[in-house]
Formats: C-alpha cells, sequence, structure tokens
C-alpha cells in the first residue's frame, strides 16, 4: 500500500525563458504552496492534483499537474505577443524568420545593401485563425509621406508575404522624416504617424486574426536596425505598457529589465515621459534612467515641460493613442492622464479616419508637425451633408464648416455658449460666429427637441440625424 | 423588502448577442427561485430585449429605476434592498463608469447609460440600505463614448438611509468579457453561469451556511479566473464594495441532497477512472454515454481519465454542501 504522503520532487520549467512570472501553485485542497516571480520552480510536495496558476503582465494561463511521483513538466507560456519573440505559441519561427529577414533586407529593393530603416509586418495570431490569404492584406495598405501622397502602395511585387501560415513584410530605406502608415478596407481606416529617424529602424507589428488587431500592434524604434527571434527588449516594451497601465506594476521590473531598457534610446524615453509624467508619485521617482541616451520623442518632451502643458498641447497634437489609451488609465488614478482629443474624435466621424494615434510614435519636431495636422483637418468636412437633411440641417452644417477661423481659438472663449462647443468639438469660437449658429440651430427645433429628450450632446444628433429622428419618432409615438 | 431591476440586451443592431438575454432570466429565476423577491410582480423588473419589440432602449430602464425607487422609498421596511443586473455590451469609461449599451449602441454611439451616474442615483434615492450591483459586460475602453444620464433626478439627495453596496463587474477594466458555450448549443455570459453557481453555494467556501460580499469576493478572486480558462479565456472578474458592502448576507446556500454533492455525466462509452485530490484512485468502472455518477466529493482538485484514450479532464469541487455537475 502506497502511502499519500509521499513527498515527491516537482520540478516546472518553461520553453520560453521569461523574467518576471508571477507563478502560484495551490495544491488539491486549494493550500497555497508557492507563490512568487520565477522562471521555473522546483519543490518537495505531497502526492496530489496541483493547479499552477502562471501571471505575466495581465495575461493568465493555468496548468493543472498530476504529482503522483517526482515529475519534470515543461510548459509553453502562451502569451500572445505581437512581436515574434522568443518562442511563444504565437511567434513560432516561421513568422520570427520572415519578420528577421524583412527587418535586414529591403523588400522594395533587392540590390540594396544598406539595411532598411522602415519596417511593417503582419502576422495571422497562429497559422490556423483567419482565412483570407496573407496576400489579400497588403492592399490594404500604404506608406504616405508628408505630402500626402502615397510612397508606397504595398503589393506583391515590393513586400513579401506568405498564404500557408499567414504572414506579410515590408520594408524600405526612405528618408528621415514623417510618415503615414495607412491602412484601410471598405468603411475601416486607420492613420498611424511613423517616424524615421537616422541610425533607427521603424518597425510596426501587427497580429491578425479574422482583422487585423490593431490594439495589440506596436511600434518600436530600433538602433539595431534588425528584428530577431531571441531579442528581449520587445518583451520589455510590453512589460512598459504594462506600467503605463498602473505605476505600480514598475515594482515588477526586473534588474534584467532595466538593464533591457538602457541598451534602448527608445525604451528609456518611454520611461522618462512615464516619470516625468506622475511628477510626485513616489513609485515613479525611482525611475531612473537619467543617465542613459533617449530618443527625444515629443511625448517626452511635453512631459519633461509639464502637465498642464501636457493638457493644453494633446488638444493641438496627436501624442497619445487609442493604443496607449488601453494603458493609460488605472484605478488609483496615478497615470499618464490626458484630455481625450476632440481632433480624433472629429476626423473619425468627419473624415472618416480612425487616426491611430501611436503614443510610442516619435513625430520629430513638433512644429513640423503642426501643418501636416493642420493639412488634415482643413480637407475634413466637419458635418458631411446627406441627401436627407433638410435645407435648415444643411444651412447649420455648411455655416459651421465655413467658419473660418475653425482651427484657431480666438482670445474671446468665455461668451461660446454650450451647444457650439460641442458643435465644434469643444473648440472654441468667436462670440459672433456662436451667435449665427445659435440661430440657426434654434431655428433647428428638432434637433434641439431631440437632443434634449434623448439625452445626447447635439452634435451626436447632428452626426447621424436620420438614426436619432427614426429613434427620437419610435419614442415618442410610444410615450 | 427586496427590489430587483434585471436588464439584458441580446438584439443589438451591429453586434448582437446570444446569452444575455437567457443570462438576465437566469438570474431572475435565481432571485425568484430563492425567495429573494416576495412580490416578483411589482417588485422584480425584468427588461430583456426582442426580436420584435425596440425594448431596452434606456426608457425603460428609466422607469424601471424611478419606479422602483418610489416604490422602496414608500416602503418603511427596515431593511430594503435593490438587486440591479445588466448583461450585454459594455464600454469601460472610467473605471468607476461602465457605460451599459443599449440597443442601439454602435450605430448610435451614445446610446449607453452611464453606470455611474445610475448607481448615483439609486443611491441618492435615498430608498435603500443595501445595493447590490452585477454587470456582466465588457469593460473595453472608448473615450468617444459619452454615455447618458438618467432620465430621473439622480443628483438630488434625499437623506434617510446610507447604503452597503457591492459591485460586481465581469470583468477587469479596460477588458472584454466574454460569452462561453456551457452546452455545444447554448452560449451564456462566463460572468454570469459561474456567478449563479456560486451564489447557489460555491461561494460558501467555509460551510457556514451564507454567502457574503466578503465570501464571493474571495470565491471570484480565487476561481473565476479558472473557470474561464476552460473555455479557452481569459477573463478576471471583480468584486468592489462601498460603505462595508463586504458584510451584506448576499443569501443562504441551500443544502445538497444527503446522498451525493456531485454528478458527472458521461458522454463516452469506455473505461474511467476518477482521481482524487490526493491522487488516490477513487473509482473506476466502465461508462456509456448518459451513465451518470452520484457521489460525495470533499472540496479539491479531480482528475478524470479515460483509460482507452487517455483523455484527461480536471475539475473542481468548491463546495461539500452543494450540488455541482460535471461532463466527460
Amino acid at each position: 500500500m502506497s502511502s499519500f504522503n509521499e513527498m515527491c520532487d516537482l520540478e516546472i520549467r518553461f520553453n520560453q525563458n521569461i523574467d518576471g512570472l508571477h507563478l502560484q501553485l495551490l495544491d488539491g485542497n486549494f493550500n497555497t504552496v508557492y507563490e512568487g516571480v520565477t522562471n521555473q520552480l522546483s519543490v518537495s510536495v505531497a502526492k496530489g492534483v496541483y493547479l499552477l496558476k502562471i501571471n505575466f503582465l495581465d495575461y493568465y494561463q493555468e496548468e493543472f499537474i498530476f504529482v503522483d511521483e517526482n515529475k519534470e513538466v515543461e510548459l509553453d507560456i502562451k502569451y500572445p505577443a505581437t512581436a515574434p519573440v522568443l518562442g511563444f505559441i504565437t511567434t513560432h519561427e516561421y513568422f520570427s524568420y520572415p519578420a528577421a529577414d524583412t527587418s535586414r533586407q529591403c523588400t522594395v529593393d533587392s540590390s540594396e545593401t544598406m539595411p532598411p530603416n522602415f519596417c511593417f509586418f503582419a502576422a495571422r495570431y497562429d497559422m490556423h485563425i483567419g482565412t483570407t490569404a496573407a496576400e489579400e492584406w497588403l492592399q490594404h495598405y500604404s506608406v504616405y509621406n508628408e505630402d500626402g501622397t502615397v510612397f508606397y502602395q504595398l503589393d506583391i511585387l515590393n513586400s513579401r508575404y506568405d498564404n500557408h501560415f499567414g504572414s506579410v513584410g515590408f520594408s524600405a530605406r526612405l528618408n528621415p522624416g514623417v510618415y503615414f502608415l495607412h491602412y484601410k478596407n471598405g468603411d475601416e481606416s486607420n492613420i498611424f504617424p511613423m517616424y524615421v529617424f537616422d541610425g533607427y529602424q521603424s518597425q510596426f507589428f501587427v497580429r491578425y486574426r479574422d482583422a487585423p488587431d490593431f490594439l495589440n500592434s506596436i511600434v518600436f524604434y530600433t538602433q539595431r536596425m534588425m528584428f530577431d527571434i531571441a531579442f528581449e527588449e520587445y518583451l520589455v516594451l510590453d512589460k512598459i505598457q504594462f506600467a503605463y497601465k498602473d505605476i505600480s506594476n514598475y515594482a515588477s521590473f526586473t534588474e534584467r529589465d532595466k538593464a533591457i531598457i538602457a541598451q534602448h534610446p527608445y525604451l528609456v524615453a518611454l520611461m522618462n515621459t512615464l516619470k516625468y509624467s506622475l511628477r510626485g508619485n513616489e513609485l515613479a521617482m525611482q525611475i531612473d534612467f537619467d543617465h542613459c541616451p533617449a530618443l527625444p520623442i515629443p511625448d517626452l518632451l511635453i512631459a519633461q515641460t509639464g502637465r498642464e502643458m501636457l493638457f493644453d498641447l494633446s488638444e493641438e497634437l496627436p501624442l497619445l493613442s487609442f493604443t496607449m489609451n488601453m494603458y493609460t488609465h488605472v484605478s488609483n488614478r496615478e497615470a499618464l492622464l490626458f484630455k481625450p482629443g476632440s481632433l480624433v474624435d472629429r476626423v473619425i466621424d468627419y473624415a472618416q479616419y480612425n487616426l491611430f494615434w501611436n503614443n510610442f510614435s516619435n513625430i520629430g519636431k513638433l512644429e513640423e508637425w503642426k501643418p501636416v495636422y493642420s493639412e488634415v483637418l482643413k480637407n475634413a468636412s466637419f458635418f458631411s451633408e446627406e441627401k436627407s437633411d433638410s435645407p435648415e440641417m444643411r444651412m447649420c452644417k455648411q455655416l459651421v464648416n465655413s467658419l473660418p477661423n475653425k482651427h484657431q481659438a480666438p482670445e474671446a472663449a468665455s461668451a461660446v455658449d454650450v451647444g457650439v462647443n460641442y458643435l465644434m468639438g469643444e473648440k472654441v469660437v468667436d462670440k459672433e460666429s456662436a451667435d449665427k449658429i445659435n440661430e440657426i440651430i434654434g431655428q433647428v427645433s428638432d434637433v434641439i427637441s431631440m437632443s434634449k429628450e434623448l439625452g445626447v450632446p447635439l452634435t451626436s444628433v447632428l452626426r447621424d440625424f436620420k438614426s436619432y429622428r427614426e429613434l427620437y419618432n419610435d419614442l415618442k409615438s410610444r410615450l | 423588502m427586496d427590489y430587483a431591476i434585471v436588464i439584458g440586451i441580446d438584439h443589438y443592431e451591429k453586434r448582437p448577442l446570444t446569452g444575455a438575454v437567457a443570462d438576465a432570466k437566469s438570474f431572475a429565476q435565481w432571485l425568484t427561485d430563492n425567495k429573494l423577491i416576495q412580490q416578483p410582480d411589482d417588485n422584480l423588473k425584468l427588461i430583456v430585449s426582442d426580436k420584435d419589440n425596440r425594448i431596452t432602449s434606456g426608457l425603460e430602464v428609466d422607469e424601471a429605476v424611478a419606479d422602483i425607487c418610489k416604490l422602496a422609498r414608500n416602503n418603511a421596511d427596515p431593511k430594503n434592498r435593490l438587486y440591479f443586473y445588466f448583461s450585454g455590451h459594455g464600454i469601460g469609461q472610467t473605471y468607476d463608469n461602465t457605460a451599459l449599451c443599449m440597443r442601439q449602441w454602435p450605430k448610435l454611439l451614445n446610446y449607453c447609460l452611464s453606470g455611474y451616474m445610475y448607481k448615483q442615483g439609486i443611491i441618492n434615492s435615498g430608498a435603500f440600505d443595501e445595493i447590490l450591483i452585477f454587470l456582466d459586460c465588457c469593460r473595453e475602453i472608448d473615450i468617444l463614448v459619452e454615455s447618458r444620464q438618467p432620465g430621473f433626478d439622480w443628483k438630488t439627495m434625499i437623506p434617510g438611509r446610507t447604503p452597503r453596496i457591492m459591485i460586481c463587474n465581469s470583468t477587469a477594466y479596460g477588458k472584454l468579457s466574454y460569452e462561453v458555450n456551457i452546452e455545444p448549443d447554448q452560449k451564456r455570459g462566463a460572468f454570469t453561469s459561474f456567478l449563479i453557481e456560486a451564489l447557489n453555494g460555491d461561494a460558501d467556501a467555509n460551510s457556514t451556511g451564507v454567502i457574503t460580499g466578503q465570501s464571493l469576493r474571495e470565491h471570484v478572486a480565487n476561481n473565476f479566473k479558472t473557470y474561464a480558462q476552460r473555455f479557452n479565456k481569459i477573463q478576471d472578474a471583480k468584486v468592489d464594495f462601498q460603505d462595508m458592502g463586504d458584510s451584506i448576507v448576499i443569501c443562504q446556500t441551500q443544502k445538497a441532497a444527503p446522498s451525493h454533492n456531485f454528478i458527472i455525466t458521461f458522454k463516452r462509452t469506455s473505461n474511467v477512472t476518477l482521481y482524487a485530490p490526493t491522487t488516490e484512485e477513487l473509482k473506476t468502472a466502465d461508462v456509456n454515454l448518459g451513465t451518470t455518477w452520484e457521489i460525495n466529493l470533499e472540496k479539491g482538485n479531480y482528475l478524470l481519465k479515460d483509460n482507452n484514450t487517455g483523455e484527461l479532464k480536471y475539475f473542481q469541487n468548491f463546495n461539500t454542501n452543494t450540488v455541482s455537475h460535471e461532463q466527460f
């Protein structure tokens, strides 16, 4: 008869060497027998059915382990890394190798002897996820230059693709400056500002399910001028984003993580941006990369200038992104704060562009960026007119669209009516213009009524007048 | 006196769900089965979407909250409790403010109720001593959405009662909440299906006979992620409290039938072994499609092994006093 109290040696290892894994081992009766941060575990335990809980950043995985004798267990961390590094299940060599090749040799010109300084790589999360042939993805991407003209339209001739495993890559050697990676697929549209710096390779990685998962896309600027499966800095970037989510997560950074950050000016810039944005926070003040070279990204410059300045400029400059918005909030309100940009709102609604301003994009010099930004707005029709619009509605929209100073805030801000502010995406206009708009808005009684009755801002009603009118009439008929 | 407002929305025009209405009905059923709502005709407002109507545009919720608050305020009962349950799409505007999407969303982007303002409105109504909020919806961040304030006066505070509050969010802020196939042909919210089991007894880890806010929080924190992993989902629910909500006694637990506390139903014809948390072999037998084992299991991790195919299935029994189910 065997004894169930007999002790066994349990060795747990992982196929990926990850710093900062949090492990919790529970015995068959839910008692914790080990809890801590380690990437391998060696314990002596009684026979039992154990549950191993694995946490890494926001990722969670668990494994049951049946221990009836001495046991060595080797586990895979199935972390959905965006950059195909470190042999995760999402980063098979059939993704890593083409990414590495793309980063080392320009796909647009095979005779180019210098490494590319602009690299785009997209791959499925897994070769079995998604059905569209990878080469079909290419037509959705183009690279614009500052003038707004297409610099490259990605296609099968200037890019590499693998339909079997599901990946595409594009790389080129571009003059330093600002570019826009544009994704457009039907009504879906995103623009990512991408900067090319001297001595850096700008990298953009995105994963696909049926569609691109831009919320999990990353931008990286590396002096290595290449990508490799063994590079650990991409995982550290994920950790930094996790610290943006909640500064208390910085406590989980290992010495190795910090050493890697110190070697990458881009990562240093991100850490310093976080530090200066959270002035006064005890943990943020422990961030110390002042001795390391940092990429002078605008985010950093603004954060150094001060928090109030950040608020003001965030209305003017698309520094903070939807992507980072996933990480910039936290429960203890100690995160990097920013005012949601009316710019983004307006552009999405009226220019049909979903500007995906990546916080981690480098925006060169601010003064260079402004005219580009202004052009986008100038060409955007704030309120698109529809055939179904009433004459009053059309007149109202035309008036708002025709305001000459809609891009600039005059000093007489105090006189602006709240409704007009809503209309203008919270931009201020002068009193005379405001009065004119109010006068016409007043004539559009339906809009006002709907806004009040439905409890939604005027601007929302104007943007989707037809739908709101339908709903309003429906509700009215039921009251 | 206990009151409830239970909302479930499947029929979103652009992003329909399939389990939210069933979840809401299931929660309402749990309330009435456990006799927590004594007069369901008056005190339980079940608001669910249907393809043949336009219910759940938001107006119904306003009316329900206003009616229930008025009813409770006029009730001199020494303890008034409100259950507020929502299942549908949601958006995390802030940590404290989940926008509850009405069926016109996202066609009408702002057609969402402000979870925060509705909660404040209910608190300020001065009608309740305990407020239990259950939100089974996503909390992904969308800074563009402007959720609606209640149609009733939600800001004026009527003094009298300072409620203890418990808020159960099905997922962490900024994260998705999933529907899962609890049966091959039945999708349900992962959190609600877990929650019902928890309230039926799983959350009474120490077999005290009652489930408190605190015991529910511990059960959710310790075990919900494991439950979600069974469906290959990463989801982490959270229970928060305000004003000593942790001491709320949510319900009493049902006692299990004396003969067994676990039923395993087999969907195979094979020879199967059940292993105890200590790896001891508990039972080995031939099974057929539909065979059930009604057994008594201690709290812990268990393993079922198909001795012909080698297939394994791990499961857990959280509570010895309630009947749990597993399929293999």
